[in-house]
Parts: structure tokens; C-alpha cells; sequence
């Protein structure tokens, strides 16, 4: 592994919202150039740095997570939920505000006009229906998945984390979200009341947490 | 030296070694291996997790320094709070060492 591969795989594993990225990228790269400039090759300085995860992990320790309150949860899933909205709010503005009245002049090549436009009505709907079905499913695992934020997060200043505080990664952000396409999502949610640090049944399982967004200190 | 063992007692080892003077991060792990015969193996990317807790915690301080040629580097001198710390930390090790040797026994 190079020291660049080492560096990011740290990285990648530090939640931004959480910890101070750039000082610990500038620590670990100098510490890698010391030791090669001692003599050490490459490879070398590496392996003297043990894994990225024991890294990672170690780093992560010592940054206190704050179990987000219920508030600011509610308050995240309420604005993601608008969110989604939206496209459909405005899908119906539109057809109510569209003006059919030229449909419905006379002529002989009328009938062929609104047939077409009937049929690029129900086209559009139908891909409409096909896009929101696909991002309702996709919004939350991979805004979580690639930055541990959804929009509604992002605003209300909470961010999803595995257990130790590393960044979550693909496998837990879907599966925090089966009760949600599974249709259980209200038993699920019930739990984040009596757990110790809020978590839902699947937070638990995927072994999530969602943490308020410290700003890191200096 | 057992893994956990390490852990628990890096921190005082840092300080420690920062009593004797101000240090940058690869000049610890070298001192360390020079002062412990190269038989305390620190995994290097888990000292600066220490290094930022020390310093969180007021036990020590970090500047910059630039050299003649080379990157600028970061170094840590101990507080009057980690020099307190450490003075508490050694006692503790001392008088749990004394406890743990007395229940072993004289061991040969």
C-alpha cells in the first residue's frame, strides 16, 4: 500500500462532520515523510503505521458522540419527507395549470392531436411514478452511504455513524433503511425511545447511530 | 508488551518521554524504540489519536516549527497540567505494580 492509499483509507473512514480531516491527513503525511526521510521505504513507513482501521478506530475513540435527540430526528425525517413531496406537488400544479384549451378547437386532424398528447400524459406519469418509486427507495441509503447525511440531516445538523464513530458505509446505511421498505417502520422507530443512546431496532442490527454534528475542536 | 497493556499506558509513556524535552510525533515512536530496546511496537497511526487526546485534555501543546529544508513539523511540549497528570499517573502505576508483584509472588 502506498502512503496516499494509506492516508485515504484512513479518511475515508473519519466522519467530516465529526473530526478534524485535514489535521490528521497532514499528521499522518508528515509522520510517512519523516520516516522515509530517515530511510524507510515506502512500503516500509506504512506497515509501521498499522491498519487504517485500528487507525481510524483509534482516532474515533476519542471523539465523544452525542446521541441526536428525538427533536432533531423527527424534525430531519419531516423535512426529507417534504422533500419528496415536491416532485409530486409540482407534477399536480402542473397538470392543473396546464392549458388544455387548445385541445378542444375544431379540426379535422383534433381527435390525432389528443391522442398524442393523451398518450405523452400517460408516459410521463408512468416515468414520474418509475423516478420517485427509485429515489424513494435510493434517497436515504445513499445520501447516508457516501456522507452519513440526508438533506433533513444535513439541515438539523445530525449525522448517521457506525457504533465506534467511523464513517457508516453501504452495508449498514441499507440496512438501517429495511423497516422503512419493509413496511415496519413504526415498531422500528419505537425503540429509539427506550435504548440507551436512541438508536431504532435497525440501528441496533446495522449498528448505526446518529450523532449531533460536532464542530471539530481547532 | 500485550496489546491492551500498551493502550493503557501509552499515554504516560508520551508524557514522559515529552517531560525530557519537546518532541515531534516520529521522534517519539524513535525514542520510544530506543528507550525500550524496540520492545514496545506502537502501531504508528495510533499516536496521534493519543497526541489529540493529550492535547484536548490540556496535557500538552503543539506548535509548528520550519526547518532549513523539509516539511514544517508539528511539535508537542508537555503543560503544567500534564506534568501534574504525569506525576499522578506514575504513582498509580508504581503502587499497582507493588500490588500486582505482591500477589505473584516472589517469581522465579
Amino acid at each position: 500500500m502506498t502512503g496516499d492509499a494509506y492516508v485515504a483509507e484512513v479518511l475515508r473512514r473519519l466522519p467530516r462532520q465529526l473530526i478534524d480531516r485535514q489535521r490528521v491527513e497532514l499528521d499522518l503525511r508528515t509522520h510517512l515523510l519523516d520516516r522515509m526521510e530517515a530511510g524507510a521505504t515506502e512500503e516500509d513507513a506504512v506497515r509501521h503505521m498499522g491498519t487504517p482501521e485500528e487507525t481510524a478506530r483509534e482516532l474515533m475513540s476519542g471523539v465523544v458522540l452525542v446521541p441526536a435527540s428525538l427533536g432533531r430526528r423527527i424534525g430531519a425525517f419531516a423535512i426529507d419527507m417534504l422533500l419528496g413531496a415536491i416532485p409530486i406537488i409540482g407534477a399536480v400544479l402542473m397538470f392543473l395549470t396546464a392549458r388544455f384549451s387548445w385541445l378542444t378547437g375544431a379540426g379535422p386532424e383534433m381527435e390525432l392531436r389528443f391522442g398524442a398528447v393523451w398518450f405523452l400524459f400517460v408516459m410521463c406519469m408512468a416515468l414520474l411514478g418509475l423516478v420517485s418509486a427509485a429515489l424513494s427507495v435510493l434517497y436515504f441509503p445513499v445520501l447516508e452511504g457516501l456522507v452519513g447525511q440526508t438533506v433533513g440531516k444535513r439541515l438539523l445538523g445530525v449525522v448517521v455513524v457506525k457504533e465506534d464513530g467511523t464513517s457508516i458505509g453501504w452495508v449498514p446505511a441499507i440496512v438501517r433503511r429495511l423497516p422503512f421498505l419493509l413496511e415496519f417502520f413504526f415498531i422500528d422507530a419505537v425503540f429509539a425511545l427506550f435504548t440507551r443512546r436512541r438508536q431504532r431496532a435497525f440501528d441496533k442490527v446495522a449498528g448505526t447511530l446518529v450523532v449531533e454534528c460536532s464542530t471539530p475542536p481547532r | 508488551v500485550d496489546r491492551e497493556l500498551r493502550r493503557g499506558t501509552l499515554d504516560m509513556v508520551i508524557l514522559a518521554l515529552l517531560r525530557d524535552g519537546d518532541r515531534y510525533g516520529y521522534e517519539i515512536v524513535t525514542e520510544l524504540a530506543v528507550r525500550t530496546d524496540g520492545r514496545f511496537e506502537l502501531r504508528e497511526g495510533t499516536l496521534y489519536p493519543v497526541l489529540y487526546r493529550l492535547e484536548e485534555a490540556g496535557q500538552v501543546a503543539s506548535y509548528w516549527q520550519t526547518q532549513e529544508r523539509g516539511v514544517p513539523r508539528k511539535y508537542y511540549r508537555i503543560t503544567a497540567a500534564g506534568r501534574v497528570a504525569l506525576e499522578e499517573q506514575r504513582h498509580e502505576w508504581r503502587s499497582f505494580v507493588s500490588v500486582i508483584d505482591h500477589v505473584l509472588g516472589g517469581g522465579q
